[in-house]
């Protein structure tokens, strides 16, 4: 399944659930990632490359969004138990580049994600505070665009793109801090660490025969486990 | 509301799905490119203007090696020429016209700035440099004018190069296929060059210009003869030379040598004489006996009165002498000899008391008196007047057998010839005899005297022959000596000489005034005087007076003894010819025979002379 049509099932998706949710929860957060294979290419592509680059980007952390739909909330033993969708994306990528006044020459290793799943969250809720713990397994969708462009005064552009995809699973314990507001709006901050169940291999758009080799010569795996920061708002539907 | 939140919710699921990461970090590295420059051409450093013609190649002389990209040259606006690395660049002038134009190069160069796209090769100086050029394609017109002489100095002279492309112009002397250049002229402005070391003689030169990268050769000849003169004043001959237009002063040296061949390079001469150009010089060319002068000068043949000419000239005031070597051919005479150039004509003056004698090869030619001449080959006797160029007489020699051309003649001073052929052998291994004939003919009248035949042998015997006298003054007398075989003396009462003729001997002698002659008696010269021989009617003859001597005689040829007026000798088998006082028999000198088998003995000169050709190579000596 490519990238657009991955995308395309992830907004049916929601936009089905959003269609049954009583509570929706819009957050933007910064999401730290691992990407060991990735880096180790970028390294690799620093010294093989005929032209002298500099790294100035190796898989930063980045900002992400999230949305999470509450479908069905209950109560055990005095406390709030929620189960939904929840689904999210971001992006990170690497660049190695040199320019000049003659002109400038990247290699660029941008990468894209999605994930989508199911969470639990239990809160407390005390008086207008709310606290508890949330977890989710997401099914995410990888894309890694290559790209390597030369662009020289007065010659035309050289551009070169090269894609690959993975899938992955990925299981999140966060921490929740919330603040109601009013019967229907909340605030709610979240904190905790996300983790790599499975990550498939990066397989070439349009031939999954061929896929990314590391310095290793093993499979490529983009990992995206790392640190999860959130906050955001909630409104009750 | 709840429809708000859901499209509020739809609006963040496409910001969801644009999410993506595009990078703003470069690095970006500041390259100074302040001290850049463009290579130096040195050729376009001139700012004279060139010369193209026809296919010129053009040395650019750059000095950035491996870092052209390429290169175009323009001639005006046309692109004529294009490549890599303009180092040696063929410029085809065939598509334009004469006159000038701008002479365009462009050159594309790495720039060597480090930049990126320095790096990648894709950054390019690009460089232009011009100079002017004429483009000239008309012919080298050159013309060399020719010799001259300025200043006593021979000059060779030009029009002067008015054209351009001047490089040089050389001046070289060519002695066949070699060439030696003389002078280089680099001066476009000169147009002439002295030759100051000419002095005469053929001087062959070549002009070469070069010009407009061609070469062009202009050759030609200069040849100044020296004039001699020859004046015959009767007693000497006056030489004279007129003087040279050249700088300096040259002696001529001129030699004089005895030979009656044309040639005689190979001879010594007998004489040398210098002559200064521009003087005169009186020669006394007169000699008692037969001779030839030769003189050698360089240039000049005539015909009539040539000459030959010493063949060194000499620059007195240079004290550098060179040879000169021309020729002429020449007769001389004077009053007691005629020198001849025809070598089977010889006129003999004979002074008294000298006579003549030769071998006689097939067609000898023999006068006495420069009016007559007597020819003799193996078949006739021929006397003739030189005047009418007439046969006076003509005496075959067929009924007597001859065999083989004359072998010995003597004409004395009174006009009488004698003449001996070999009749060949008798055939007898053991007791071999050689018969002779001989002839007397009187060279005043054209008449035979007489003649006879006989034998010779080592036995003595009869003289077979007759002797019968054709004129009352002439008496043929014969006798014979015991020891020596056979001969015969033939008495002239006009003019009292006798001839005598042996085995070993022959030789004439005036008995009027020693009255002797000198043969060989075995180890001893006997010398029989005269009137003491007394001629009986039966043809013999008594001596009654003779005088041995004692004398060492040495193993000698027996055909070389010759007496004089006032000597005697004979030649010994070294060569060596001794020669005697005929009165006190003390051996005077003794001096070797150069090339020769026979010699004259006069009164008081000794000719060594080679036989069967008549030249006389002469060693002279007086004492």
């Amino acid at each position: 399944m490519n990238t657009k049509k991955r995308i395309i099932l992830f907004v049916c998706t929601l936009a089905t659930t959003m269609t049954m949710a009583q509570s929706v929860e819009v957050l933007g957060g910064f999401f730290t990632f691992n990407m060991g294979d990735l880096k180790a290419i970028q390294l690799e592509n620093q010294f093989q490359s005929s032209i002298e680059v500099f790294k100035v980007d190796e898989f930063p952390a980045q900002p992400a969004i999230e949305i999470q739909v509450t479908l069905n909330q209950s109560t055990l033993e005095n406390n709030v138990l929620n189960f939904g969708i929840v689904g999210n994306s971001t992006a990170t990528g690497g660049r190695l580049s040199f320019a000049d006044f003659s002109g400038s020459y990247r290699i660029d290793q941008n990468l894209s994600r999605i994930a989508l799943g199911p969470f639990v969250e239990l809160l407390k809720e005390s008086d207008k505070v709310f606290y508890g713990v949330n977890g989710g397994l997401m099914v995410s969708f990888t894309n890694l665009d290559f790209e390597t462009e030369l662009v020289i005064d007065g010659q035309l552009p050289e551009f070169q793109s090269i894609s690959f995809n993975s899938t992955g699973i990925n299981f999140r314990v966060l921490g929740i801090l919330g603040y109601r507001l009013n019967s229907w709006a909340h605030i709610t901050t979240k904190a905790g660490y996300q983790v790599d169940v499975y990550e498939s291999k990066l397989t070439l758009s349009g031939n999954s025969d061929a896929f990314l080799l590391n310095p290793s010569r093993g499979e490529a795996k983009s990992k995206w486990s790392g640190i999860r920061l959130l906050f955001g708002v909630g409104f009750r539907i | 509301m709840k429809t708000l939140v859901r499209s509020i919710g739809l609006l963040f699921l496409s910001v969801i799905i644009g999410c993506t990461f595009e990078s703003d970090e470069i690095y970006f590295e500041e390259i100074d490119v302040s001290n850049l420059s463009s290579p130096s051409i040195s050729f376009f450093d001139a700012t004279d203007t060139i010369y193209l013609r026809d296919v010129t190649s053009l040395n650019f002389d750059t000095n950035v090696s491996g870092d052209y990209f390429g290169y175009d040259v323009l001639v005006g606006n046309d692109t004529v020429n294009s490549g890599e690395t303009p180092s040696i660049v063929y410029i085809n002038t065939a598509n334009f016209s004469d006159g000038i134009y701008d002479l365009t190069l462009i050159t594309y160069t790495k720039t060597n700035s480090s930049s990126l796209a320095d790096r990648l090769n894709l950054e390019v100086d690009t460089s232009s440099y011009t100079r002017k050029a004429r483009i000239d394609n008309k012919p080298v017109e050159f013309n060399v004018s020719g010799f001259s002489i300025v200043d006593s100095t021979l000059n060779v002279s030009w029009e002067p190069y008015d054209d351009f492309m001047f490089e040089r112009i050389e001046v070289k002397e060519r002695n066949g296929y070699d060439y030696e250049t003389l002078y280089i002229i680099e001066d476009v402005a000169q147009t002439g060059q002295d030759i100051p070391d000419y002095k005469g003689g053929i001087l062959n030169l070549t002009v070469t210009i070069y010009a407009k990268g061609e070469m062009h050769d202009f050759p030609l000849s200069y040849n100044y003869n020296y004039d001699l003169s020859i004046e015959d004043r009767g007693t000497d001959f006056l030489l004279s030379m007129e003087k040279s237009p050249f700088a300096g002063k040259r002696e001529i040296e001129v030699r004089h040598y005895y030979s009656f061949e044309p040639s005689f390079h190979t001879s010594d001469p007998f004489d040398t004489y210098l002559i200064s150009e521009g003087e005169e010089v009186a020669l006394d060319l007169r000699r008692a006996f037969p001779t030839k002068y030769e003189f050698r000068l360089y240039g000049n043949f005539v015909e009539e009165e040539s000459t030959y000419i010493g063949q060194q000239i000499v620059d007195t005031e240079d004290n550098r002498s060179f040879n000169l070597d021309f020729s002429l051919d020449a007769h001389i005479g004077n009053d007691e000899f005629i020198a001849l150039e025809n070598e089977r004509i010889y006129n003999f003056s004979l002074s008294e008391g000298t006579s003549i004698q030769g071998f006689v090869e097939e067609g000898a030619v023999i006068s006495d008196d420069g009016l007559h001449t007597l020819e003799v080959d193996e078949t006739s006797i021929r006397y003739f007047s030189n005047d009418a160029v007439k046969i006076l007489n003509e005496y075959t020699l067929e009924s007597f057998d001859v065999e083989g051309p004359p072998m010995a003649w003597s004409i004395s001073n009174s006009g009488i010839a004698y003449i001996l052929t070999d009749r060949g052998g008798n055939g007898d291994p053991f007791r071999p005899v050689r018969r002779h004939s001989y002839y007397l003919i009187d060279m005043k009248e054209g008449t035979l005297i007489t003649n006879g035949g006989h034998s010779s042998g080592p036995f003595t015997g009869g003289f077979p022959g007759s002797s019968s006298i054709v004129r009352d003054d002439v008496t043929a007398i014969t006798s014979r000596f015991a020891a020596e075989g056979f001969y015969f003396i033939i008495k002239s009462d006009a003019s009292n000489r006798l001839f005598y003729q042996s085995t070993n001997s022959r030789d004439s002698f005036f008995p009027s005034s020693k009255n002797y002659f000198i043969v060989f008696e075995g180890n001893e010269l006997v010398k029989y005087t005269y009137p003491s021989i007394e001629f009986n009617s039966d043809g013999s003859s008594t001596f009654t007076e003779s005088e041995s001597f004692e004398t060492t005689i040495l193993p000698h040829s027996p055909n070389d003894i010759l007496v004089s007026k006032n000597h005697y000798g004979y030649v010994d088998n070294e060569s060596i010819f001794h020669i005697y006082d005929l009165d006190t028999h003390e051996l005077l000198i003794s001096v070797e025979v150069i090339d020769g088998i026979g010699f004259k003995l006069f009164d008081n000169y000794l000719i060594t002379r080679i036989g069967y050709s008549f030249d006389l190579k002469t060693v002279i000596l007086e004492y």
